[in-house]
């Protein structure tokens, strides 16, 4: 991945993890370094979520997982808190919350106990919302904003949370495609900061587009993973989402259609 | 829920903004309680309330509020402050805005126990032990099972609180049915809450004063864990502690109420909804603001209860949903989508 012993901010050796009879992977192997952007790709159902639970120290596996050079147990989880970020997968409010009130929840692991969001804080918010493209929005309330924005707020809590490790799932649900487009470019410079960044994605060619390595779950914990051009094939898009897919060229990238 | 949503044009809470509104309810809590010390039958004036608030009532109206009226004001204040602050805590524990402080069963509980001691024949004392027990039983019976082996889910927990809810309001019932005429009268008094009969008023108000100050600390814990379990154990909350906490709080806040006045309905579900609606979701500012709050309505409301057509006392429970309800759904008309 890279040279000079990068700071590995994420470690996973014969990692098991699954849930009730769904077997997400077995042995997992994984070692992500600042700058790598990885893609988590495969059917409904095959565990995706869970791994990327797991990953986040959310779910239990069993096996080895490190989180920027400790097991996961030893960090307290306040220290976890602002070294990774997860992003849920539906956000729902059952309370009424402004935007800015939202995103603020991710400098919670920043602050002391009685302590109140600082100016900075409230920069940090601001600067989040409008990377997502929601300036003007802090004022709104959550619960009527529409799926693609209450995402975008999703993403821009997550970002004023400052983590080194991001790991989102299904972080384009409901966007368009500028904003999907969006999404993926900001994290690509998130990662060239210095992050490692880990989606869940179900577009195989957004997924090409954007990241530097693959992770593909074929269901009952089989997986393969690698830099994008030793992994994407199509037969192992095939194997993995249960249909055919076959590749076109796209001014010599490949770009893979349903067969 | 959708019917609540309503554009909100607040700036982020400060802490000069929370103690702004703090003192503000505080200045109308202390407005009721003067206007609760000076009505009733016989008229006190400012003289008489501060010789009996000294300590030393020296004519009649003066004895009458050192005696009568203050030790029913404070058990009022308490009882709906703790009662506000316990549903305020379920509402986030539950993420579910229609959670009140009865909603797990305490109050069920605490009417078996009480209702119980009265068929034998127990003396005061001993009802509100009785009650207090029957609260604490109900409490630990749901969440034991609630807990179960290791999960510990929202839903859970609500529907093992509504199944036990309902099983003790099956077992009053029953109790109502067997027991002989003499008894009922006391019975229905238990059930409908009475801040008159409170005997221990500083007791009810400094639970209060522990409880606002036990769950202030975890405040800023608790706007995460209302976004979500697993997202607020993700930002670091220990989500499985804070939420054995809150539990175990406002159960005990809602047994002190019930023991000390009775199940009083309506400050719990919708004293903390109603400062929601206007002072928004942080629960920094909104858990001490429904102690204060709730308290002040339950004051207001008793207050009416004992004068409006007096000789006559009206139930309190009857007076707080009566002042709420139209409150309530004005708040709610004035923010349209």
């Amino acid at each position: 991945m890279s040279e000079a012993s990068p700071p590995v901010l994420l470690r996973a050796r014969g990692l098991d993890v699954g849930v009730a009879q769904v077997r997400a992977v077995r042995g997992l192997d994984l070692d992500l370094n600042a700058g790598d952007r990885l893609a988590i790709v495969g059917r409904n159902g095959v565990g995706k979520s869970t791994l990327l639970a797991a990953l986040a120290g959310l779910h239990p596996s069993q096996g080895e997982l490190e989180c920027g050079g400790a097991p996961l147990a030893r960090w307290s989880a306040r220290a976890l808190a602002q070294l990774r970020g997860w992003l849920p997968q539906h956000p729902d409010d059952p309370f009424a919350s402004s935007v800015e009130e939202a995103v603020l929840v991710g400098r919670h692991p920043w602050l002391d106990r009685f302590e109140w969001e600082s100016e900075d804080d409230l920069r940090i918010a601001a600067e989040a919302l409008a990377a997502m493209g929601l300036v003007g929005f802090a004022r709104r309330n959550v619960q009527t904003l529409s799926g693609g924005e209450r995402q975008r707020v999703s993403i821009a809590a997550l970002l004023a949370q400052t983590p080194r490790l991001y790991l989102l799932d299904e972080p384009l649900t409901h966007l368009d495609l500028a904003g999907q487009i969006a999404v993926l470019d900001h994290f690509r410079g998130v990662a060239d900061a210095g992050a490692a960044v880990v989606m869940v994605l179900h577009d195989i060619n957004l997924a090409l587009r954007w990241a530097s390595h693959l992770l593909i779950l074929f269901g009952d914990g089989a997986w393969q993973a690698g830099p994008v051009d030793e992994v994407a094939s199509a037969s192992v898009f095939g194997r993995a989402l249960g249909h055919p897919v076959r590749a076109l060229d796209d001014a010599g990238r490949p770009h893979f259609v349903p067969a | 829920m959708s019917t609540l949503s309503i554009a909100i044009a607040r700036s982020p809470m400060r802490p000069r903004r929370v103690l702004l509104v703090l003192l503000g309810l505080a200045a109308v809590v202390l407005a009721a309680f003067f206007a609760a010390l000076a009505a009733g039958e016989v008229a006190a004036g400012p003289r008489a309330i501060l010789d009996a608030l000294r300590g030393q009532p020296d004519d009649m109206a003066a004895t009458v509020v050192a005696q009568l009226r203050l030790p029913r004001a404070m058990a009022a204040f308490g009882c709906g402050g703790l009662l506000a602050l316990s549903g305020a805590l379920m509402q986030v524990l539950l993420r579910n805005p229609l959670a009140d402080p009865y909603v797990l069963g305490i109050s069920g509980g605490a009417a078996v126990g009480a209702l119980s001691a009265l068929l034998l024949g127990l003396a005061t004392p001993w009802v509100d032990g009785a009650a207090l027990a029957g609260a604490l039983l109900s409490m630990f019976a749901v969440f034991g099972i609630a807990r179960g082996p290791g999960s510990w889910t929202q839903t859970r927990l609500l529907l093992t609180g509504v199944v036990v809810a309902s099983g003790c309001g099956a077992l009053v019932s029953l109790l109502l049915a067997i027991s002989p005429d003499r008894a009922l009268r006391g019975m229905l008094f238990w059930l409908m809450g009475d801040a008159g009969a409170a005997d221990r008023p500083w007791l009810v108000l400094g639970v209060l004063i522990l409880g606002v100050l036990a769950s202030l600390p975890m405040a800023r814990e608790l706007n995460l864990l209302a976004r979500g379990e697993r997202h607020a154990r993700a930002l670091g909350v220990d989500t499985r502690r804070v939420a054995t906490i809150v539990f175990l709080l406002a159960s005990l806040l809602t047994a002190a109420a019930v023991t000390a006045v009775g199940a009083v309905g309506f400050v719990g579900l919708v004293v903390p909804h109603l400062l929601r609606l206007v002072l928004g979701n942080d629960q920094r500012l909104l858990l001490p603001a429904s102690a204060l709050g709730g308290g002040g309505l339950l004051l207001i409301a008793d207050t009416a209860a004992r004068t409006a057509v007096a000789p006559l006392q009206l139930p309190v429970g009857v007076l707080t949903a009566l002042i709420g309800v139209p409150l309530f759904l004005w708040l709610l008309s004035r923010h349209p989508r």
